[in-house]
């Protein structure tokens, strides 16, 4: 009997150290996680939520590049690992130095519990390049996503392309 | 045979460090509730080791 005793302790101290575990893990997964892709054509990149958090950790400050006249497709997607539903608003932003270039995306996002969203939109360099801008020049950018309070910045430089700006040119009416 | 229980000695409190590390970098991160969960977790292992120590006659 004592023997049980002694060891019901002993189980007693294991549950609580498993619990420790499981709130970590568990409150490791509940909240809401950003991803962003970025894909300028040439290459895939991806902005994992723990990126976003820690910019110190890795260092620099997420960007993209793209050659002029090129295009950068960017999906960001919302994942909602609550037991309710999550809404707001998304607002991506475009900014040359401290002047707002264009507003890109205003849209509400609604995510229900344990599911996720996706928002595409897609950048044109041509149309945010000044035609009067050095050709030989890079043209940096910065793209201001805000979701609710959350604001992630990326900076988007366009490079000079080596093979002159591509510029569509609408086809003749028949 | 002395020297065996320095070594456990260390072995031991190198773990109870490096967990003790781990945990204190993962707490940061950690909502009020889950800090408070694992607050009063943490209170009961010590207290049940403590319990059974305490019956093994230490």
């Amino acid at each position: 009997m004592a023997v049980k005793h002694k060891n019901l302790y002993l189980y007693l101290t294991l549950v609580c150290f498993i619990g420790i575990i499981l709130i970590f893990v568990f409150d490791g997964y509940m909240g809401v996680y950003d991803t962003l892709i970025m894909d300028n054509g040439q290459y895939q990149q991806k902005v994992e939520a723990d990126q976003w958090s820690q910019p110190e950790k890795y260092g620099y400050l997420t960007s993209t590049g793209v050659e002029r006249g090129g295009r950068i497709e960017f999906t960001y997607s919302v994942e909602n690992h609550r037991f309710s539903k999550y809404t707001d608003v998304v607002e991506v932003t475009l900014f040359y130095g401290q002047d707002k270039l264009a507003d890109i995306v205003k849209e509400s996002l609604a995510v229900s519990a344990f599911n996720k969203s996706e928002l595409n939109w897609s950048l044109d360099s041509v149309k945010f390049v000044p035609s009067d801008y050095p050709a030989e020049q890079m043209y940096n950018l910065t793209m201001l996503i805000k979701r609710g309070e959350t604001e992630r910045k990326i900076m988007i430089n366009i490079s000079p392309s080596p093979y002159g700006i591509k510029v569509p040119i609408p086809a003749p009416a028949r | 045979m002395k020297l065996e229980y320095v070594l456990y000695g260390f072995g031991i409190l190198f773990c109870i460090a490096g967990v003790g590390y781990l945990a204190a970098e993962y707490v940061k991160y950690l909502s009020d509730i889950g800090k408070i969960g694992s607050l009063l977790l943490t209170v009961g292992l010590f207290a049940f080791l403590g319990k059974y120590f305490e019956e093994l006659g230490w």
